[in-house]
């Protein structure tokens, strides 16, 4: 009797279901005549209760009610359902944007110098900073540029007095941390550097620079080599090749070129490299002895490597920038690419 | 940097290389000598376009190329002949150096009887392939001497010339020269000139004049080969102007013994091509010129490298250069530096070379380092946090240039006032202020953003503003963050200014939340006419002044032709970083809750919120845990010259749960003295 009392029980939610579907009053009050009412189905099975055994009796006859209790209230229920009029309820539209307050970026360059920091970090460097605004002795004399040497052509500079002038490269980060620190060092100075060049695409007559210097005894090329690799592979890629070639810079001897793979064609040649696959990226070398001995260090003890890099070409690289001024623009547009 | 330009033809004349083009020039540029163009020329030749390094002057010149090919190629080099006939005439002509110090070296050939003319085409193409205009066949001849040996050479019309004399010497005040390109030169003595007995005929290095030029009609010249003092060539260069082929060299160095190898070769030159017949004799003035030595320490060398290069190996490498290995002892060479390499005068130098000529690239790589940990600075920290913050609250971060024009905003900031530093050398006249405000920037950048489409934005900028000190010569470099603030264009809401100004408000007093400074902060009225007075006010942080902030003035709006109004502010961030405190520590969460009662009342429009908050401060209560203001009202039910104040009131007991009456009395305490001090009435 309980197996054809949940076969009934089926069997009425469907056709409730059904008429609920079709919105059908007729089928609804058929429904309830057939189940529910004073001759239907269910009151059958309870007039049949006292032919059980006393054992059985109780089970069924809740069974009974609960059924009843539970078509009752789902016939209510479509009942009610029909008698208001068909609405569609609001609905959430996944689709639409998402709300979320405004953010903003650093600017891409602080996020460069942040990225090189942080590899240089790994490896012991510690931030140090310099002034913008700085004596003429710390820009060149300490740096092996003697008065009418001819390399100071190769730095043009803004000056502000005789002996006062804007930096033209973080290099003098280098001898004011020396003059004040004892070897073992180990520093990495980014800032701005400035030099009197007509802007345009390619230059700007304010940019960064990220100088650093290790200084230990028995440090030698073959590391400068090395911490510039762990460098350009942690920040180009892995597969970044890299190659060093002679150049001239007067505070460092034996001085380095440095060269990376392409990062755009990996070395086949293309616009960005100018077709030889390779992309210069810093300029490193060797503390000149001449330089040890402007800060007071012995450079029989002492060797060391210095590199410099500028900021804004290695960021140019990285992102695929190819015009120098929208760094100082500051175009938000340009801004929240970054 | 100097771009020197050869031919591929010109360079094999001298060392019979076997290397394609190619090859040619990745050798070269592996070595420092950089090919940055090729191309080729109507003639079937190669223009080579090589950056020189400063230190390398001698490679200014085919010749000095040469030898680096055949050092890096192991190949012959094969120099030109320098042999000539001679005649029977002499020199007449009397040289006398007065400044020997200044003009090391100075040598005189005469040859008489030439036939000016043109060159042979050979000639003129292979100097306007390397960028130099053919003139006549003796002035080319110096010319094309000069770009293969690096020595400049001058001619001068020896019949011009007065009294059989020349004499290198410093000019007179007050006298004057015009050049072969026609400048006139006041000269004074600090310049050195080749005089004759009447007047200077040359600026010694830089340019011959014009009254004494080779010219259509000369028969008899006087050829000039010297070195002289680079500073000199210099100094005179930049007081004139003239920057030349010739002075670039001397200002670098010339080779000592060159000046005689290229006498001789551009005399026999002249000879061959402009026929007359050379004084059978020849002048030089000077010091002899001495082989200079510098001692190699092989440990040395291997220890700057990280190599274990023999002897054998450092030896065949300078050999290769023309270096000469006088002696050597235990582990130490006496190396003889040939006079072209005047760039090489101590052990590092040569330690260079080795390294040059080996290869950087053979050089092992050594990536084994000691540990060595550096914390981060509070500075990096301090920014870091900051940064993070004013991202997240939708602030990018602006780069501007520290060089500005100087105008009245300039005179915005918090530090601004005084007079800025000048840059003498400006890119462009007017703007050669070092800034003492990041404020006008962010403005400038603010309509470039309108401009561009974007009609709000905010944007903040953290960097170096400059303050000359009296009597220093380095400005103080102080580190500011400028902000400029709008809110965003809503759809559903657009923010008053007024608002504005307690967000930025609120701003910076997040940031000295966040960096855990605690110390007392004085708000107070400031006078700025670039500010809108009713919506600025400048901070203390004790005592000292720590931001300036409004809301623009009209003034400014108007200037830069804003369509909005933002809100600036600037902050010292250099106390910032001072004051930190990014320590945290932990404090125990408190056992009982809180009970909050709220209070509204009416004051006079001219009551502050401070005045409120001390008030309530200042009524003793025991179990007062924080005062919370969350609305001000003027208007319905508030009369005129009033406003409505209403803010929260925290109270809580350390050691147990505060009974309602408690806090019903306390608030009672409050609105009395709020009512007695600042005739508050409570709105109900
Ligand atoms: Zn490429």
């Amino acid at each position: 009797m309980k197996q054809a009392l949940l076969e009934l029980r089926e069997k009425a939610l469907q056709e409730l279901k059904s008429a609920l579907e079709k919105r059908s009053a007729e089928e609804l009050e058929h429904f309830r005549v057939k189940y529910l009412g004073r001759k239907g189905l269910l009151s059958e099975y309870l007039s049949k209760l006292p032919t059980l055994s006393p054992e059985e009796r109780p089970a069924i006859g809740k069974l009974v009610n609960e059924i009843k209790g539970e078509l009752t209230g789902g016939f209510e229920e479509a009942k009610a359902s029909l008698e208001r009029p068909k609405v569609v309820a609001p609905l959430t539209d996944i689709s639409l944007p998402g709300c979320l307050p405004s953010i903003g970026r650093s600017h891409p360059l602080v996020q460069t110098i942040q990225d090189i920091k942080d590899i240089f970090a790994r490896m012991g460097f510690q931030v140090v900073s310099g002034p913008e605004v700085e004596l003429e002795y710390f820009n060149f004399e300490s740096l092996n540029i003697p008065p009418d040497h001819p390399s100071r052509d190769d730095f043009d500079t803004f000056y502000i007095s005789d002996d006062v002038l804007l930096r033209s490269q973080t290099s003098t980060v280098q001898i004011r941390v020396m003059q004040k620190q004892k070897a073992p060092i180990r520093i990495i100075a980014p800032g701005k550097v400035f030099r009197p060049d007509t802007v345009d695409a390619r230059h700007s007559f304010m940019f960064h620079q990220i100088e650093g210097l290790m200084v230990e005894e028995g440090v030698n090329f073959g590391h400068l080599k090395g911490v510039l690799h762990i460098f350009a592979q942690t920040y180009f890629g892995p597969d970044t090749r890299m190659r060093f070639r002679p150049s001239f810079f007067p505070f460092t001897e034996p001085s380095a070129e440095v060269e990376i793979s392409c990062t755009l064609c990996k070395g086949h040649g293309c616009s960005v490299c100018g077709g030889s696959g390779w992309i210069e990226i810093l300029g490193a070398g060797m503390v000149h002895p001449n330089v040890f001995k402007a800060v007071g260090y012995d450079p029989e003890q002492y060797t060391g490597f210095a590199f410099g890099m500028g900021v804004e070409r290695i960021a140019m690289l990285k992102y695929g920038i190819d015009d120098i001024r929208l760094f100082f623009e500051n175009d938000v547009r340009f801004l929240s690419q970054f | 940097m100097f771009i020197m330009k050869i031919t591929y033809n010109w360079l094999k004349e001298y060392c019979d290389f076997g290397l394609t083009r190619k090859e040619l020039a990745e050798t070269l540029t592996s070595a420092g000598m950089v090919v940055a163009g090729m191309r080729a020329t109507p003639d079937g030749d190669y223009i080579l376009e090589i950056e020189i390094t400063s230190n390398r002057p001698d490679c200014l010149g085919v010749i000095g190329i040469a030898r680096e090919v055949a050092a890096l190629t192991r190949s012959p080099l094969k120099l030109p002949p320098l042999e000539h006939a001679t005649g029977k005439k002499t020199v007449e002509v009397k040289v006398a150096v007065e400044e020997p110090e200044l003009c090391p070296r100075y040598t005189a050939r005469v040859i008489y009887g030439v036939k000016i003319g043109t060159s042979p085409l050979w000639l003129q193409e292979r100097l306007e392939a390397v960028g130099l205009r053919p003139i006549n066949n003796v002035v080319d001849i110096t010319n094309y001497v000069l770009m293969e040996w690096s020595q400049p050479l001058h001619a001068f019309d020896l019949d011009k010339l007065t009294g059989e004399e020349i004499i290198v010497r410093r000019a007179m005040a007050g006298e004057r020269i015009e050049t072969i390109d026609g400048t006139k030169c006041d000269l004074n003595p600090e310049v050195l000139v080749i005089a004759d007995a009447a007047r200077p005929v040359a600026l010694a290095g830089v340019m011959g004049g014009k009254d004494t030029e080779v010219h259509e009609g000369t028969c008899n010249i006087l050829l000039e080969s010297a070195k002289f003092k680079p500073a000199t060539v210099r100094r005179t260069a930049k007081r004139f102007g003239l920057k030349t082929e010739s002075s670039y060299r001397f200002e670098r160095g010339v080779d000592m013994e060159g000046v005689e190898l290229a006498s001789r070769r551009a005399t026999a030159l002249i000879l061959q091509l402009a026929g007359g017949e050379a004084a059978k004799d020849s002048i030089d003035v000077g010091m002899k010129w001495n082989k200079k030595v510098v001692s190699l320490r092989l440990p040395r060398l291997n220890v700057i490298l990280g190599t274990s290069l023999k002897e054998e190996a450092v030896g065949d490498i300078l050999g290769r250069l023309a270096f000469e290995i006088k002696e050597k002892k235990e582990d130490r060479l006496e190396v003889g530096v040939p006079s072209f390499r005047g760039d090489v005068t101590e052990e590092i130098d040569l330690v260079e070379e080795v390294a040059r000529i080996y290869g950087y690239n053979n050089i092992p790589t050594n990536t084994s380092l000691s540990i060595q940990v550096n914390p981060k600075s509070r500075q990096e920290l301090v920014e870091e946090r900051v940064r993070g913050l004013l991202a997240g609250w939708g602030f990018f971060e602006a780069i501007t240039y520290s060089i500005v024009e100087s105008n009245e905003v300039s005179r915005i900031g918090l530090f601004s006032g005084g007079e800025p530093l000048r840059i003498r050398n400006p890119l462009r006249v007017g703007e050669d202020c070092l800034r003492q405000t990041l404020l006008g920037n962010l403005l400038k950048a603010k309509r470039l953003n309108q401009d561009h489409g974007t009609p709000r934005v905010k944007l903040y900028e953290l960097s170096k503003v400059y303050l000359p000190v009296e009597g220093q010569k380095l400005p103080i470099e102080k580190t500011c963050l400028g902000l400029l603030y709008e809110e965003g264009l809503s759809l559903v809401k657009e923010q008053t200014a007024k608002e504005a100004f307690y967000t930025v408000k609120g701003i910076i007093e997040g940031l000295l939340s966040a960096l855990g400074i605690k110390g007392n902060i004085h708000w107070e009225a400031v006078e700025n006419p670039f500010l809108d007075s009713a919506h600025s006010c400048k901070a203390r942080l004790e005592g000292e002044p720590l931001a300036i902030l409004g809301e623009a003035a009209e003034g400014i709006v108007r200037a830069y032709d804003l369509r909005s109004v933002p809100c600036l502010a600037e902050i010292d961030f250099d106390l910032l970083v001072e004051k930190a405190d990014l320590t945290s520590t932990f404090r125990k969460l408190p056992l009982y809750p809180a009970i909050d009662r709220d209070i509204a009342i009416v004051v006079d429009e001219g009551v502050t919120w401070a005045q409120i908050e001390s008030c309530v401060r200042g009524a003793g209560l025991e179990f007062l845990e924080k005062i919370e203001f969350f609305d001000l009202y003027r208007g319905k039910q508030v009369p005129p010259g009033k406003k409505s104040i209403a803010f929260r009131i925290h109270f809580r007991a350390p050691d147990r749960t505060l009974r309602k009456e408690e806090a019903d009395s306390a608030r009672g305490i409050i609105i009395n003295e709020l009512t007695k001090k600042l005739g508050a009435v409570v709105r109900q």
